[in-house]
């Protein structure tokens, strides 16, 4: 018996074209390696423990599917008639998974329920106009990323897709490019994932190059209103007038928006029962797919595509420029407010709930241990995903018309 | 050139809807805070 039939992960790299055979080897030490990460706490681990396992697995378990054609038994996202599907369905485990939550978009919808149930939304009640304010700024790369991605030559599709890594919401990125790119939506989705994880080491360098030490130790004194008790009721009425709003304006990402306030309405009304199922059980079920459907999706054949180069370089502008702009407008802020105001709390708007607040925090405590900013980083980190699902709404909608 | 003007476009859409949000939350929470002090002496006078 030929022992390359009988070991067919390897007997498969010896036949294949040497150039996909390099990169599942190169794909597999990539998984090794965020497994690794992800363990020391390098990179986010929810994400990238299950996606390295992912990574490495695809890529080493291809197989002989016949004579002429190798493959795997984990799932095919180009099967599209639905005679496909429904025999896909039978063979390739995590084909259910994939077709019934993650090429809708429920897997995203979900985290995003997560989501909203640990969002205090009370922050945004106290701070509407300057948490909007910075937020907005925080955008910066969502939007300049988009004009520089066409003159690189990607499409108008691909070019939002890519910029919409600005927002710094995962779910945000994989909803956006499964509509207006879906070519590429797995190497878009890897870029912001891996480009998030790493925003807990990279943000902090932003504030500690951009704010000065007298800058960043400012302690904010609020006012009176910053003080007042926000009601379980006022925040559930945000939510809802919220929530229609957005879905009146955009329609195409209103699964995105009703998933959000349905989670922070039932926050807020208390039902303890719900708060914990969606938390504990739909929250971390979508991540730990999400991650895991990211890696298997990483195949060699779909990742060598030259575009991925020009991925990963705008990935990293658009994410880049958006922290600048939060501290943009945190100094602006700063300045409007009389100088009450500390300009660090400008990276929160760049949402990412919520690991840049506590960045920001972190950063201020680190030169003034009186500081505490954590809630007006909060409101601004929320309002960060409120102006994320708007542009991301506005370039979903807009898009398809040009 | 054109690209530049679809970018400004979806911001200028995005500055407008975010800034129509913030003064609808503003409303709400005046408004609720209204309601919320005229029941007080309300409650008050029951007792």
């Amino acid at each position: 018996m030929d022992v390359l039939s009988l070991f067919q992960g390897i007997g498969t790299l010896v036949s294949q074209d040497p150039a996909i055979a390099a990169g599942r080897l190169v794909l597999i030490a990539a998984g090794i390696f965020l497994v690794y990460c992800g363990v020391k706490g390098l990179l986010e681990p929810l994400i990238m423990v299950p996606m390295g396992f992912g990574m490495l697995a695809v890529n080493a378990g291809v197989l002989f599917l016949s004579a002429t054609q190798t493959g795997t038994i984990f799932l095919d996202p180009l099967v599209e008639d639905t005679d496909g599907i429904m025999t896909v369905l039978q063979i390739d485990f995590l084909q259910p998974v994939y077709t019934m939550m993650f090429s809708n978009g429920l897997i995203a919808c979900l985290v995003f329920m997560g989501i909203g149930v640990i969002t205090d939304v009370g922050n945004v009640l106290r701070y509407p106009f300057t948490s909007m304010f910075i937020a907005l700024f925080a955008e910066l790369g969502t939007i300049v990323t988009f004009p520089i991605a066409r003159a690189m030559g990607l499409s108008l599709g691909e070019s939002a897709a890519i910029a919409i890594v600005g927002t710094a919401d995962g779910p945000m990125v994989l909803f956006a490019s499964l509509m207006l790119a879906k070519d590429i939506f797995v190497p878009v989705t890897v870029v912001a994932y891996l480009y998030l994880s790493l925003t807990y080491a990279g943000y902090p360098f932003f504030i500690r190059l951009l704010v000065p030490k007298h800058l960043r130790g400012i302690v904010v004194v609020t006012s009176k209103k910053g003080k007042t008790n926000i009601t379980a009721g006022q925040k559930i009425a945000f939510d809802a007038v919220g929530c229609t709003l957005l879905c009146l304006l955009f329609p195409v990402a209103a699964p995105l928006f009703v998933s959000f306030f349905t989670g922070n309405a039932i926050r807020e009304s208390g039902i303890l029962k719900y708060s914990k199922l969606l938390e504990d059980v739909f929250l971390y079920f979508a991540t730990f797919f999400l991650g895991f459907l990211l890696g298997v999706l990483c195949e060699a054949s779909t990742l060598l595509n030259p575009k991925v180069l020009i991925l990963l370089v705008l990935g990293m502008v658009s994410l880049g420029l958006s922290g600048i702009g939060g501290i943009i407008g945190g100094y602006l802020v700063y300045l409007i407010n009389g100088k009450n105001f500390n300009p660090a709390i400008g990276i929160a708007g760049v949402s990412c709930v919520p690991t840049t607040a506590k960045i920001a925090q972190h950063e201020v405590v680190l030169v003034n241990k009186r500081a505490i900013i954590l809630n007006l980083a909060m409101g601004a980190c929320i309002c960060g995903v409120i102006t994320s699902a708007i542009l991301t709404g506005v370039y979903v909608a807009l898009i398809p018309l040009i | 050139m054109h690209d530049v003007q679809i970018a400004v476009q979806i911001y200028f859409i995005g500055i407008v809807i975010a800034t129509i949000m913030a003064g609808i939350i503003k409303g709400l929470q005046v408004a609720l805070a209204r309601i919320g002090s005229k029941k007080e002496p309300a409650a008050e006078e029951g007792k």
